[in-house]
């Protein structure tokens, strides 16, 4: 009896300090396995949030700034640094957390930059910001420079401190498998039959900006109605046309957003951010299903809900409407059985995209993503090309695909809408002392070479102007990455940042912006729907989807949530 | 209190110190678990419930009733409170009619230990120490992935609108059983077998040994649970947030599920917080005289093991 009761005594005891235990490992005072100090060397802790643009980037980048600053003396009694790159969770998890977390120098997205600050989560780097890269290597240039003039504005908080830099440049759109549309001719020619197997093609349509001088969106589909087109040829060719993901639905609401802001254009989505200017796109009413516009309204802090129901959403509502209604006969144009199944996520949408011509299913042609697509399926990559090295990354052929627009339109430039609100800080945990190390790292990562250097990695772009003068051919570059460098420097400056220095948007952008729930909520008869897939996949139309949306961001809603 | 007393309660702290510092070893944990995460969670949002915040100056200031009268107004114009009105009713009434009613079943299959009574346990256990979600991807595989595989289903349960919220249900039903058998089972145990044995040899059979001996001894752990289930039910988020994130459909909310997406979403910033604070508090007010009420009721006129 004894020593049962001794035994429970030390079990209680053991769970008792095994349970204390694990609240300290919580506290972060335990230093990560395998970690090793170096003492005659500077330690900098960077935070990244390990997703879709992986760390792979990152941890070269340290180890090159590690080589670069190996005899640097940033403290009396260090020579050279030591970098620990660890995973962070995205930063709208973390906002009231960071503290719990070591990282001085964080990459993130979905940041609300203005809360951040206001969190007291970031540190000013003006300096570092503004200051001449000649340490770095490139003498006259500096960080601010590189940066977009929206983003010079926005980043540039209301006490004239910069408190961060954009990270990476992402948007959602389609993503075309160019080697399926090669092999099965799918580009179009100037009759609008899909007979070409090549863009370069002289024969090949002018696409949708109507310019045959840029071979970027030749042979694709300009208008819906050739989309559409498009998509039948392929299924009678035995393609599948689309695929995506069936449990994330905010994927194709982000696409909607983004095609939203292609239609609407870039003069009007900065009316939409910075509540100031006059939109023309603003829909009154409806003739049938052909919106009737209200004349041109100017926009203000007052009557910013009137941005909710402009053509360019009301014309993506209705292209993705299409895409998952339409069939031929009764075929869809994508597989009924992965629509918003919980069974099929982003990843296996990407592994039926990337496995094409080694899956033995149908090919598909196209996929709703985002441009990290490529970078996160790497591992799809890597595991199919060890049989067949044809079918890596560096080989595959794909494409952002520049979109069509409504049927009657004029030509129309594709722009884009970045969608992740990215950032590049310092936190507080950063010292004082550590302050010329942080200088010369971030502004390391931030000479045109390691800017190159990510795109090489990850196939994707940063938000910086580093791209004009680069040779796409001569760059390490996948085929991927090449494609969206080129529509980078075709679109220019003309990218949608979804930023803006009004004070009612910068303090509103999860309503406003970030939570693709709330900006696609709409009440149609009494009920509110938040994601336009499902309510089309239940017999909602978009003329219906945008006038609950405009019924739902009404007002009283803008007074209630944003005004007050 | 006398010195004397006072002297006898340190004589016997000394007397027993190891005792007591193992006692208090043990006990402060909860105990400061439940003043930070209890009183000091639901005094703050007490408070909260009458205040404003300013998003600009991260200052609260009072704002009198205001909060209040948001939710009543709130409450007469959107038609959500509706749905989640009807889906945490269908919920409730779910776990309180057929996941008790199985668990109850199946406890007493296991205390007559039927055939397969240990696998069955195991099995019924499982979800329960499993991360939700873990077995929800397990669970959605399923539904949506092998189901319609095995069977030439065009849609999944969950992808199909018109099933999603039953195969919900069913998740939610599955998943409870485990901490309910487990009590079931130990207060069945309970019952002296001297009783069922006597029972036995008067030629009781099993549905009225189940029904006139078993289930009025465990009517007492019964009551327990359905006081736990109603006092949930403006909590119980059918785990819509390990399904979905903070995109579920508005057809599948529940009050739970609202209440969590609402302070998930906004956590940026406490600006929001008062108001659901004022939500809290108003739905802490309607279900504490319903669940006093249903619990003295069923003490009063539930059935008795004598």
């Amino acid at each position: 009896m004894l020593l049962k009761k001794k035994v429970q005594k030390s079990v209680a005891c053991l769970l008792s300090v095994s349970c204390f235990a694990a609240c300290l490992t919580g506290c972060n005072l335990f230093i990560e396995e395998g970690e090793q100090v170096d003492a005659t060397k500077m330690q900098l802790y960077v935070g990244n949030f390990n997703q879709g643009f992986g760390k792979e980037w990152l941890e070269n980048a340290a180890e090159r700034f590690t080589e670069w600053a190996k005899d640097k003396h940033y403290s009396d009694d260090t020579t050279g640094v030591q970098i620990f790159v660890d995973d962070m969770q995205i930063g709208s998890a973390v906002v009231n957390s960071l503290d719990n977390n070591r990282a001085e120098v964080v990459f993130n997205e979905s940041v609300d930059y203005y809360t951040w600050i206001r969190n007291g989560n970031l540190v000013d780097i003006t300096d570092i910001v503004k200051g001449d890269m000649g340490t770095v290597g490139e003498s006259g240039e500096s960080i601010y420079g590189k940066m977009y003039p929206s983003a010079q504005e926005f980043y540039e908080y209301t006490d004239g401190k910069i408190y961060g830099i954009p990270f990476h440049e992402s948007t959602y759109g389609i993503i075309y498998d160019i080697d399926v549309f090669e092999d099965n001719a799918l580009f179009m020619d100037t009759n609008g039959n899909f007979t070409l197997r090549s863009q370069t093609d002289p024969n090949a349509s002018a696409g949708p900006d109507g310019d045959a001088s840029t071979a970027i969106d030749n042979g694709l589909p300009a208008t819906f109605s050739e989309f559409y087109a498009l998509c039948n040829t392929m299924l009678a060719r035995g393609l599948q046309p689309l695929t995506w993901t069936g449990k994330n639905n905010n994927y194709t609401s982000r696409f909607i957003q983004s095609m939203a802001a292609y239609l609407d254009g870039y003069e009007e989505n900065r009316v939409k951010y910075d509540l100031e200017g006059n939109s023309e796109h603003i829909i009154a009413s409806f003739d049938g299903n052909t919106p009737v516009l209200r004349e041109s309204t100017p926009i203000t802090d007052q009557n910013g809900y009137l941005m909710t129901g402009t053509t360019g959403m009301y014309y993506a509502l209705e292209f993705f409407y299409n895409l998952i209604t339409r069939t031929v006969e009764g075929d869809h144009y994508y597989n009924e059985s992965n629509l918003m199944s919980q069974a099929y996520d982003h990843m296996n949408a990407q592994d039926d995209f990337v496995r094409n011509g080694v899956s033995g299913k149908a090919d598909t042609a196209m996929l709703i993503d985002g441009v990290w697509f490529l970078n996160e399926a790497k591992g799809t990559f890597d595991s199919i090309s060890v049989s067949d090295p044809s079918k890596s990354a560096s080989v595959r052929k794909f494409g952002l695909m520049p979109l069509p627009h409504p049927d009657g339109w004029g030509n129309t430039k594709f722009t884009y809408l970045e969608t992740n609100q990215t950032i590049c800080g310092v936190t507080k945990k950063a010292t004082e002392e550590k302050m010329d190390l942080i200088k010369d790292f971030i502004q390391f990562l931030h000479t045109d070479s390691e800017l190159q250097a990510f795109t090489e990695t990850t196939s994707t772009l940063r938000a910086f102007d580093y791209l004009s003068d680069y040779d796409v051919e001569n760059g390490n570059l996948t085929p991927f990455a090449k494609q969206l460098v080129s529509l980078k420097q075709y679109i220019g400056d003309d990218v949608v940042y979804p930023i803006s220095t009004n004070n009612y948007y910068a303090s509103n952008t999860t309503e406003l912006f970030a939570s693709d729930t709330m900006v696609f909520s709409s009440t149609i008869n009494g009920r509110t729907w938040n994601e336009p897939i499902r309510a089309f996949d239940s017999g909602v139309s978009a003329r219906d989807y945008i006038l609950g949306m405009q019924e739902y961001h009404d007002e009283s809603w803008w007074n209630g949530n944003i005004l007050s | 209190m006398g010195k004397a007393k006072e002297k006898k309660i340190a004589r016997t702290i000394r007397r027993n110190w190891k005792d007591w510092v193992f006692y208090a070893v043990i006990v402060c944990i909860p105990v400061v678990q439940f003043c930070i995460m209890y009183l000091g969670v639901n005094f703050n949002s007490l408070i909260m419930s009458f205040q404003t915040y300013d998003v600009n100056t991260g200052v609260f200031s009072w704002n009198g009733f205001h909060n209040y009268i948001d939710f009543f107004e709130m409450l007469g114009t959107d038609r959500l409170w509706l749905t989640m009105l009807g889906n945490s009713t269908i919920a409730f009434l779910v776990a309180q009619f057929i996941t008790k009613t199985l668990a109850i079943f199946f406890s007493y299959y296991m205390f007559k230990k039927y055939f397969g009574y240990k696998v069955l346990r195991i099995i019924l256990f499982i979800p329960s120490i499993i991360s939700t979600l873990v077995t929800v991807v397990v669970f959605a595989r399923f539904v949506d992935g092998a189901l319609p595989a095995l069977f030439g289903m065009e849609r999944g349960g969950l992808s199909n609108p018109d099933t999603t919220f039953f195969y919900i249900l069913f998740y939610n039903v599955w998943i409870a059983f485990g901490p309910s058998l487990l009590v079931y089972s130990s207060a069945m145990n309970d019952v002296p077998p001297a009783v069922t044995e006597a029972a036995k040899l008067d030629g009781c059979g099993s549905f009225r040994e189940f029904w006139n001996i078993i289930f009025p001894n465990i009517w007492s752990t019964y009551v327990v649970f359905t006081v736990a289930t109603l006092a949930t039910y403006f909590g119980n988020n059918l785990n819509l947030y390990s399904f979905y994130g903070p995109n579920a459909d508005t057809k599948l909310y529940t009050f739970g599920y609202w209440l969590f997406r609402e302070t998930e979403l906004n956590k940026a910033t406490m600006d929001n917080y008062p108001f659901l604070s004022a939500v809290g508090v108003c739905f802490t007010m309607i279900l504490v005289p319903i669940v006093m009420l249903i619990r003295k009721c069923m003490l009063k006129f539930g059935p008795r093991p004598d």
